[in-house]
């Protein structure tokens, strides 16, 4: 910078000889004899002179300019001046333009309008029932009195409540089908139960399977009614489920829509399930969901991915013998194991059992008696529990098993892993057929829907057309 | 658990991302037919490229700052409240609004934010009515055809 100013400077001085090299003023009053020869044409010297670049004003605006004192002389004086525009001498409502009185006017208008109406929208609110709505109100009559008018407001707001509360149907599964042999119902949850999602920056979100979901499935659904009753939404839940259960082992998948929204909690209320509640288990991680109806749940701790986890595994047996023992009411059974890591009580419970039925075996065995009844009736065994025992080919007869020393449970399971590895191996070697079929099952259809939606809107373009055509033959006739 | 949206921290990327490309799409279109309008024949492409060059970026940058702002306020309410419910949207709304407004002073912060909250609350209210009336769908019928599980029982 400073090579530039003395490189500036010569020409400036020999251009103009009269003004000095410095430019601002102060520096200029020290020579006392150069104002007054310049007294007659002021501008030219007192001015700062533009060519050495622009003289710095921060003195004048330290010093002047921003004194307080100043300014405010400067905003009173004004006052005393002022024609017609002075404050008090009109109201301040003469000061507001015409066009924002008016937008007030229709602002408060709208206002008044809204609340006329919410009031007149209540009062239609507890209008008389019409016929439909008499048939669910039978606690309210019709009538003008004042709080039955209000009686059937908060009805109808209830109404639209729980529209948008309740599950959206009353009865979420079809009625049970007596072919269908399977008397209980079992619920299960999908995330952190069956699945488990996990999200990693490389990889985005990706599903992990439980240890043995497939074997809790497949089997299970040999005696169980499997609904997956999650509270995952349908559009999220959906692929995961036909991905984790190809051949629907899964009889119902049920999705957020089948929940009850309450107090800002998602609900799985058993009560619109449609089945006997004596006869369902729900599964689940979370004591919330199922709070309507703790006594038919199992909670679970949530899987979180340990790959090594039994714990889903280790209920079958539990849940096994439930549907071997035919209870009448799991609740019951389900109370006596409150608080307690059922898969273990089970073992222990059982254990107990077995050695008993060694005692008794024993003594029988001792004894020579035929006391195959008798140890059927020991047990708790009802003639139409032996009937369901009725031998396959390839399995031993009830009888000839209790000789044996097998309990009804082993039976059970005997049959039960049988009837197992015959399912999957019909799966491995039909499966990816099933599959296939079902894949092409659903292209037609899909197709079908398309087409028929194709011609839907084709025909909303072309209304004249088909109107056209039987007035042409007239035409021609 | 969304599958389609990343978990929390993650997910205030993604929508500052989106939002100020919507603004920036949006803003081209916007400013694109005004720059073409306002200018005079014979200079009209050239106004609508100057005027989509001028102002879509920055309009995509205003629509960028609130939705990452209201996603950050969105995670920091679920995290705080624990829950997964419409109100979560709605108290991030409030504060988006009033944190956006909050340099007009007290009373532009506390309008902003109640509009805010309105504006979400109306958006989640026509959510959960859309998803009511598509949960009509997912009605469970008696199967026609035996699922598979009984073909390979039988």
């Amino acid at each position: 910078m400073a090579d530039d100013r003395s490189q500036k400077v010569p020409p400036s001085t020999s251009s103009n000889p009269q003004s000095t090299p410095k430019a601002p003023q102060p520096a200029q009053s020290p020579k006392g004899v150069e104002p007054e020869t310049s007294a007659p044409k002021p501008d030219l010297n007192s001015l700062p002179d533009l060519t050495q670049g622009i003289p710095s004003t921060l003195e004048y605006e330290t010093s002047g300019a921003t004194d307080k004192s100043a300014l405010a002389a400067i905003e009173e004086t004004p006052e005393p001046q002022a024609g017609g525009r002075g404050r008090g001498e009109l109201p301040a409502s003469a000061y507001v333009s015409s066009r924002d009185k008016q937008r007030a006017k229709i602002a408060n208008r709208l206002y008044l309008l809204s609340f006329g109406l919410g009031i007149v929208f209540l009062g239609y609110l507890g209008r008389d029932w019409d016929e439909e709505e008499a048939k669910v109100h039978t606690d309210i009559p019709n009538g003008w009195s004042l709080s039955l008018w209000w009686k059937r407001m908060t009805a109808r707001f209830g109404d639209v409540k729980s529209y948008y509360s309740e599950p959206a149907f009353d009865k979420l599964l079809p009625d049970p089908d007596p072919m269908f042999e399977r008397p209980y119902t079992l619920c299960i949850s999908l995330e952190d139960l069956l699945v488990h999602s996990e999200w990693t920056r490389e990889h985005g979100w990706r599903v992990a399977k439980r240890p043995g979901v497939d074997y809790f499935l497949h089997y299970l659904s040999q005696y169980y009614e499997l609904v997956l009753f999650t509270s995952v939404p349908y559009a999220i839940g959906e692929p995961i489920v036909r991905k984790l259960d190809p051949f629907r082992f899964i009889m119902w998948p049920l999705f957020r829509e089948a929940t009850k929204y309450k107090d800002g909690e998602i609900v799985k209320d058993l009560s619109y399930l449609n089945r006997d509640l004596s006869k369902v288990i729900i599964i689940d991680t979370k004591a919330e969901h199922v709070r309507n109806q703790p006594e038919n749940a199992i909670i679970l701790k949530k899987w979180t991915g340990d790959p090594k986890d039994k714990e889903l595994v280790a209920l079958v047996p539990f849940l096994e013998y439930i549907h071997t023992m035919q209870y009448k009411d799991v609740r019951e059974v389900l109370k006596s194991f409150e608080g307690k890591h059922i898969p273990t009580e089970f073992a222990r419970r059982e254990a107990i059992a077995r050695a008993e039925f060694q005692k008794r075996y024993e003594s029988e065995k001792r004894k020579r008696k035929s006391g195959i009844g008798a140890l059927g009736n020991m047990l708790g065994l009802k003639p139409s529990n032996m009937s369901l025992m009725v031998p396959v080919d390839g399995e031993i007869s009830p009888s000839e098993a209790f000789a044996q020393g097998k309990m009804l449970q082993d039976i059970a399971r005997e049959r039960g892993q049988r009837n197992y590895e015959m399912m999957e191996q019909q799966i491995r070697e039909n499966g990816e057929k099933w599959l296939k079929e079902e894949q092409m099952a659903t292209e037609k259809m899909q197709a079908e829907a398309m087409s028929s939606m194709k011609s839907s809107f084709t025909n909303w373009f072309l209304p004249t057309k088909q109107s056209e055509n039987p007035t042409e033959p007239k035409k021609e006739a | 658990m969304d599958h389609t949206r990343d978990p929390c921290p993650w997910v205030i990327l993604n929508d500052f991302g989106g939002a100020f490309a919507m603004g920036a799409i949006g803003g081209t279109i916007w400013h694109g037919i005004k720059g073409f309008r306002n200018s005079p024949m014979g200079e009209r492409r050239i106004g609508a490229i100057t005027a989509i060059k001028a102002r879509a970026p920055v309009l995509g940058g205003n629509f960028g700052v609130w939705g990452g702002l209201f996603s950050t306020f969105d995670c920091a309410v679920k995290g705080i409240r624990k829950k997964e419910d419409p109100y979560n949207a709605i108290i991030a709304g409030f504060f988006t609004g009033g944190a956006l407004a909050v340099r007009g002073g007290y009373k532009a912060a506390r309008n902003g934010a109640i509009g805010c909250a309105v504006l979400l609350a109306v958006i989640e209210g026509v959510g959960i009515g859309f998803q009511r009336m598509l949960a009509g769908s997912t009605k469970l019928e008696a199967p026609p055809p035996p699922p598979d599980a009984e073909k390979a029982f039988a």
